[in-house]
């Protein structure tokens, strides 16, 4: 806002943040000034890490993590997405969805949790329910802020020209929405992993979340720490990934 | 934040639908008595009073009048994407019930669509109406020629000048072929050098198109540039003071400024504007 940087510098800062923590750990733990049973040492996790590289069975933690978020994700973004357009785009949808979609963002997840439970077991359903009904009511509100945000002499001009209401909708809201939904698609997904942990935390016996529980019953830390790295690292990598294909996508954005 | 999608309300106006009839000579547009109020609980106001204004085929005419005079307005009922409070505006004869194709429009606010093309910008209107390729390809070259800015065809709007963009609206209302071209300050916001260039080029589409203009402006000198009829408008309530005619014939080079006819006239639509630019 007060002083632009140069890509370059701006990565460095970004480095030296990294390397900074990383310093003042390593520092810490070759001083012993923290019991290593409450902060292990990087090299420590480093060979945690490598062992747990080796082990089918973590991946297979992995692997079923990374299925439910996007089972539970995907199924939520099938339904807010059009939903939020909607509700953007005419006045009765909004007032159809919008309030309940405000009251019921409001429950915190964890609340909802004995209640899916009671509906859906605590079978692979619950924990896909989970990610979905955290994800999908701030979805709705969000897509359908997007909507509303759309410039509306983009629409005159498409009446202006001929459009029919229908043709409004398909070749100038929609195109014009992309942009925007592409990136509340992209936080919301982050907000799909902290839904996931809750769920794995509760009620389940694979996954990431469940092998940092039972980690932390036996006081290994290092597991622990190792996978939060690996939510950590899934989540930055997805992320990363939305943003690429945002740039490939839209290239317009920048006049290219 | 009201919901985007408002398609502008077809009122069905009880009356006549008059088609013209065969032999007799109808204005392009006929304002016949229109008010617009915009009313909510607390208030009402009345930014259009009973304007009666008529504009022949062909003809250029431009809208003067301080901010807040309703030029914009009457615009937009023009175009048909506001209802008149009362009266009626028929265009060809057909009474004004919503936006549609027969009315292109060119706003001050740069409102091409980002994610087309200079060309696909252009032949917009073309693809609604299903028009073949080949069509379609014949009309953009033509106006991408006017406009002068065949080596950006394929460039998006983003990589383009503001001065640039209007000459892609304009081209892409013209590519329609509207019987009515309504533009709203469409160089508003341009360099003076620009603004000057872009009068010029308008000024010879015109010319070579024979499309009906009505254009809105607050620029004294650019309403005598481009038109032949200046309709001068006042605010509180919006409505229309005056009507001047200019005498200048339609090829018209940038050197008309300088003439002394040009500065008479000037001075007198200053002179008439003065007093309803001071009572605001
Ligand atoms: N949707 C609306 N609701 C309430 N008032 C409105 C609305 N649209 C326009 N007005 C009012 O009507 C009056 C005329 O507005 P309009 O935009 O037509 O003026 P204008 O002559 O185009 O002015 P400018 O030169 O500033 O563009 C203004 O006072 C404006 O506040
Ligand atoms: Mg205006």
């Amino acid at each position: 806002m007060f002083s632009n940087l140069s890509p370059a510098r701006y990565a460095g800062l970004a480095v030296g943040s990294f390397v900074f923590l990383a310093a003042l750990w390593v520092v810490t733990s070759r001083n012993g000034w923290i019991d290593p049973a409450f902060l292990p040492s990087p090299s420590r996790i480093a060979d945690e890490l490598r062992t747990e590289l080796g082990d089918p069975q973590w991946w297979s933690h992995v692997g079923i993590s990374v299925w439910r978020v996007t089972v539970g994700f995907l199924l939520a973004a099938a339904l807010a997405v059009p939903l939020g357009i909607l509700a953007g785009a005419y006045g009765w949808m909004d007032a159809l969805v919008a309030p309940l979609c405000e009251f019921i963002r409001y429950i915190p997840v964890p609340a909802l949790l004995p209640l899916i439970m009671v509906w859906a077991g605590i079978g692979e359903w619950a924990k896909i329910l989970v990610i979905a009904v955290g994800s999908f009511f701030q979805m709705v509100l969000m897509v359908a802020d997007d909507t509303r945000s759309v410039s509306r002499e983009w629409l005159q001009a498409a009446f202006t020209l001929g459009a029919k209401t229908r043709q409004a909708f398909f070749l100038v809201l929609i195109p014009a929405i992309l942009p925007r939904l592409t990136n509340t698609v992209r936080l919301v997904l982050g907000w799909a992993w902290t839904y996931l942990v809750v769920a794995e935390l509760v009620a389940a016996n694979s996954g990431l979340g469940f092998a940092i529980m039972k980690a932390q019953r036996f006081l290994r830390t290092d597991t622990v720490f190792t996978g939060i790295l690996a939510i950590g690292l899934l989540g930055l990598i997805t992320d990363r990934l939305l943003v690429l294909l945002h740039r490939k996508a839209f290239p317009y954005l920048e006049g290219r | 934040m009201t919901p985007v999608f408002q398609r502008p309300v077809e009122k069905a106006i009880p009356g006549e639908d008059r088609q013209p009839e065969p032999g007799i000579r109808m204005p392009r547009i006929s304002v016949e008595g229109v008010s617009k109020i915009y009313r909510s609980k607390k208030w009402e106001f009345t930014a259009l009073d009973r304007i009666d204004l008529t504009v022949e085929e062909g003809e250029f005419v431009s809208l003067l009048g301080p901010s807040g005079s309703g030029k914009s307005t009457l615009l937009r009922l023009i175009a048909g994407l506001e209802p008149p409070t009362e009266g009626r505006i028929r265009v060809d004869g057909r009474t004004v019930k919503g936006p549609g194709a027969d009315r292109g429009m060119v706003f001050q606010r740069y409102t091409l669509f980002p994610w087309l093309t200079v060309e696909q910008n252009i032949a917009f209107g073309l693809r609604l109406r299903g028009e073949s390729r080949a069509k379609r390809r014949e009309v953009v070259e033509h106006y991408l020629r006017k406009i002068g800015l065949e080596a950006f065809r394929s460039a998006y709007p983003k990589a383009l000048s503001g001065g640039m963009q209007q000459r892609v609206a304009i081209a892409r209302a013209l590519a329609n072929r509207p019987s009515v071209l309504l533009m709203d300050e469409p160089f508003g916001a341009l360099d003076p050098i620009t603004k000057g260039q872009m009068q010029e080029m308008l000024v010879q589409l015109w010319e070579q198109e024979g499309t009906t203009v009505i254009f809105v402006t607050h620029d004294v000198e650019e309403a005598i540039f481009l038109s032949q009829r200046i309709v001068i408008m006042a605010a509180n309530p919006g409505r229309i003071i005056a009507e001047v005619r200019v005498p200048f014939g339609r090829s018209r080079g940038y050197d008309l400024r300088d003439t002394e006819a040009f500065l008479h006239l000037k001075r007198q639509i200053v002179r008439r504007l003065e007093p309803v630019m001071a009572e605001k």
